[in-house]
């Protein structure tokens, strides 16, 4: 799967196969091809150590393994170091791990004496690997060259490993010099004991020979063993003790104190690796997003064609039902039952035609293609009008039509034509859903800078979950082999496009059993002409489900964001709004939790909990501070009542969060240290800041997945790193905690890396590097919960 | 007498097709909806069922698979009109269920004649239990 071919200085083609004539495993050498073909590079860098050039290669997130039979295959991200002038290649059993790395103890005789270290991440037990690449003439019996082991940092660690080798073997000039010195302390030694020899024991003797003997003897050896030293095998003895030693410290066992910790350089490539992952996710996600949206659009798309030709057809089968029968047997019918018949056929080509009508309007106002002909007019003449026109339909099913609509009307700017339609439509679905005998009144009145044009009846009424819904296209979409309402269920689509096109909202307030209030409010003088709008373009702001126990309140809100770019839907109640959420299309949610269907608790509970939660919410509620409930969980809380500017603009600023451009951050500090300008730039930065005083509270909030970075104030951090610990367990992923420290010692340093937190450098007028580093860290801090 | 129930929910098509099928050997029965018809049905056994695909509350495809799940009604002719773009459900009804499957707007002549097909059959096979 790995192969780094380039030789020093040549790095730029690191994953050429290298040819060798004597390549001794072909079906290695075919394997191994297989597994590098596969392999992708995505960035190289070369690096000294010390005196030698690393070239590095980072690999690709996915990378296709064959495993040892070559049948099945693994996928799993991989990093590695390598040294320049060869290349690796393994392959796996298993999926690897996070934290498992890899590296060559050892190369053949042949190689440099100098160990190899290699480093992948995501490795893990169950691997083995061969050696290809320049000395693949000679390679090393598998599972020789190859070890595996626990977490150990390879690259700077080797610098110490070697300088520690180093200082404990002994290099040539060093050893001339000892030796040189042990055979002047010899002479010297004896030397003085032929004194002490000459001294005390008489010369003439016997005894005397006897000891310059064995002065001589010692002499000898110790010359020959310091002789052998200096000449002979003594380098290889030396060597294989160094290459033991190093072997060692490298794994670890005899020298505890090295405990291995991954570099800041590991951990910056993990992260990359991790985003890199994180973004094929989102990007998968965003793609299974976009499939369900378009399955969901043609399952509309035949449901509206089957609701369409099913109400077309029906009228139609009746025309030609009759038409046939009188073309059968005119004579044979009484002229009551051919007046009859005749009429029903005119009937029924009527409701065709106003079917066919109500779909091309739509299709105009949709396309704004319509003819708007706005002019400044008193509306009240055309209202009681077009009431008038509905007064025989309400006489026949003995339905009172009462019309409260004062002489005159404060002059509006509107098109008289379309307002009409809206009346109509109005009306005749009051009258239709109306029982015998029942009341229904229109009236219209000037309120504030609106006119409020309002349809009520005594009706069957409409469950607050389908309020919404009934302004939708096609509201009748349920079963779709249960017809439901006559109509396509455009009336009151209609209706809410051609006065939202007049820039102004409508709405319903109902209660079953009782009846029905269609609600239209029309401005006076449109704040702006929205007809010239392009209606094509989907407003882009964000996207925003406002849910609200008031009908007229919620239609307000959802005008207001209208203006201001935002998609705004509406809901009423709790189960619809959380049904509404499950589409996941919406950016935030602004919420009143005093709602009739649910506990203000169990509503938050709920989206606090919602899988998969990708909005962020508002809370914007008439319940204060003191009602007992904790918004801690919320994004923002607006105690009402708020301008519509702060709406717009809290809303904004929500959504910008959701979006990414701005993050949020939270700073432990015990309010020791300076870091009022520090948070007032990162606020300028676009970020949301907040301070808090303990970690407990921070972690709390890291938890719940509301935090992006964590920034602790090093004085926080005074109790000791164990209490950070104890309160980040699940952090061990996280690299969005940084400490913000006004020097980085090595102790620092070596926590940071254990703990996988990273130091900063903070001081007052250090404040852009800080924001630098937040601004490009990953989003949401990872957290298991 | 021959009896023919005929289930829709629109009042012009049920008054049409009572003008269209009615002879004096027959006795034609309306229903509004499938719920009405089946407490006629219960009532009353009738010959034929003529019934409509999409209705409010109950589906006439919900109508009959509840007439096929009943012993005493499950050789009941039927004729289904549909006027639904899709026909797949219908088909389905005519598959399992035996059903015939007339697409609305339908020839009134070609309703007559199935009709008188469908009693036709039914008295060539009296196998129904009464």
């Amino acid at each position: 799967m790995v192969t780094g071919a380039g030789r020093r200085g040549q790095s730029n083609e690191p994953f050429m196969m290298p040819k060798h004539k004597n390549y001794s495993a072909k079906s290695d050498e075919e394997q191994i091809a297989k597994l590098v073909t596969k392999a992708r590079l995505t960035g190289t860098h070369d690096r000294f150590f010390g005196k030698r050039q690393w070239t590095r290669y980072q690999l690709g997130l996915r990378l296709e393994v064959t495993t040892g039979s070559g049948k099945s295959e693994d996928t799993w991200a991989a990093t590695m170091h390598n040294v320049s002038g060869g290349g690796f290649g393994f392959w796996s059993k298993r999926p690897l791990n996070e934290y498992d790395q890899i590296f060559i103890r050892e190369w053949p005789e042949t190689t440099p004496t100098e160990w190899l270290p290699a480093c992948v991440t995501h490795c893990s037990t169950g691997i083995q690997g061969y050696l290809i690449g320049a000395r693949f003439e000679n390679p090393c019996p598998p599972g020789n060259q190859w070890e595996l082991n626990t977490p150990i940092a390879v690259a700077e660690r080797t610098r110490e490993v070697e300088a520690k080798a180093e200082a404990l073997s002994l290099s040539d000039s060093s050893l001339r010099v000892k030796c040189a010195f042990a055979v002047s302390s010899i002479a010297c030694v004896s030397a003085g004991a032929m004194a002490c020899v000459n001294l005390f024991i008489p010369h003439d003797s016997p005894g005397w020979w006897v000891a310059m003997l064995g002065v001589l003897v010692c002499m000898c050896a110790l010359g020959a063993v310091f002789g052998s030293l200096m000449f002979g095998r003594e380098a290889r003895f030396l060597s294989a003790f160094r290459s033991a030693l190093v072997r060692m410290v490298v794994r670890g066992h005899s020298h505890p104190e090295i405990e291995p910790a991954p570099t800041r350089e590991l951990i910056a490539l993990r992260q990359a690796l991790l985003d890199l992952g994180e973004r094929w996710q989102t990007r998968e996600e965003d793609e299974r997003m976009q499939r369900r949206r378009l399955e969901e659009l043609s399952q509309m798309k035949s449901n509206i064609l089957s609701i369409v030709s099913h109400d077309l057809r029906t009228p139609l089968t009746s025309i030609l039902l009759y038409a046939e029968m009188l073309k059968e047997d005119l004579d044979g019918l009484e002229r009551d039952d051919q007046h009859h018949f005749l009429e029903i056929i005119a009937g029924e080509c009527n409701r065709l035609s106003r079917l066919v009508d109500d779909l091309l309007e739509v299709q105009r106002l949709e396309s704004d293609r319509g003819r708007w002909n706005i002019r400044r007019q008193d509306l009240s003449g055309t209202i009681r009008a077009c009431a008038q026109v509905f007064e025989a339909l309400a006489a026949s099913k003995s339905i009172a039509l009462i019309v409260d609509v004062p002489p005159t009307l404060p002059p509006t700017e509107a098109d008289a034509d379309k307002i009409s339609q809206v009346v109509s439509n109005l009306l005749s679905n009051a009258i239709k859903y109306t029982p015998v005998n029942g009341i229904v009144r229109i009236s219209a009145e000037a309120r504030n800078s609106n006119l409020l044009l309002r349809v009520t009846d005594t009706g069957t009424g409409i469950p607050r979950e389908k309020w919404d819904q009934l302004f939708d296209r096609f509201s009748q979409l349920g079963d779709p082999n249960v017809a439901q309402i006559e109509g396509f269920g455009l009336g009151l689509y209609i209706v809410k496009r051609i006065v939202e096109c007049h820039g102004g909202v409508a709405w319903l307030d109902s209660e079953v059993g009782k009846g029905s209030e269609f609600s239209v409010s029309l401005p006076i003088r449109p704040h702006e002409v929205l007809q010239t709008r392009d209606h094509t373009k989907p407003p882009s702001a964000g996207r925003v489900l406002i849910c609200d126990p008031d009908p007229e309140l919620a239609a307000l809100l959802a005008q207001t964001l209208r203006w201001a770019d935002f998609d705004a839907r509406v809901c009423h109640s709790g189960g619809r709004l959380l049904s509404l959420l499950q589409n996941g299309d919406i950016d935030v949610v602004v919420i009143e939790v005093l709602l009739p269907d649910m506990d203000a608790q169990d509503v938050l509970a709920a989206l606090n909990s919602f899988t998969g939660r990708k909005f962020r919410v508002i809370v914007h509620s008439y319940a204060d501070g003191h009602s007992g409930y904790s918004w801690d969980d919320v994004d923002m809380f607006l105690q009402r009542p708020v301008s519509k500017e702060n709406l717009v603009q809290a809303v904004r600023e929500v959504v910008q969060r959701f979006r990414g451009t701005s993050k949020q951050i939270v700073l432990v500090s015990d309010g020791n240290g300076h870091y009022l300008e520090l948070l007032t730039q990162l606020a300028q930065a676009g970020h949301a800041t907040d301070q808090v005083d303990s970690l407990s509270v921070a972690a709390e909030r890291v938890r719940r997945g509301t935090v992006d970075a964590v920034l602790i104030a090093e004085s926080a951090l005074a109790k000791g790193w164990q209490s950070f610990i104890g309160l980040f367990p699940n952090l061990t992923k996280c690299p969005n905690v940084f400490v913000l420290c006004e020097s980085i010692r090595k102790q620092e340093r070596c926590l940071a890396d254990q703990y996988r937190v990273t130091p900063l450098l903070y001081r007052p007028g250090l404040e852009d590097g800080v924001i630098v580093a937040v601004t490009g860290a990953g989003t949401a801090v990872e957290s298991v919960p | 007498m021959k009896q023919i129930l005929v289930v829709d929910d629109e009042p012009h098509i049920l008054e049409g097709l009572r003008h269209l099928l009615r002879t004096p050997e027959r006795q034609i029965a309306v229903a509004g909806s499938a719920k009405e018809a089946l407490i006629l049905i219960a009532k009353h056994l009738p010959d034929l069922l003529i019934t409509d695909v999409m209705m409010p509350e109950m589906s006439g495809l919900d109508l009959v698979s509840e007439l096929r799940a009943d012993a005493r009604t499950r050789h009941l002719p039927v004729i289904i009109l549909t006027a639904k773009g899709q026909a797949q459900d219908a088909t389905m009804a005519q598959e399992v269920w035996g059903a015939t499957v007339m697409a609305k707007p339908f020839q009134p002549r070609k309703l007559r004649e199935l009709v008188e097909y469908s009693l036709a059959q039914n008295t060539c096979t009296p196998q129904e239990s009464k």
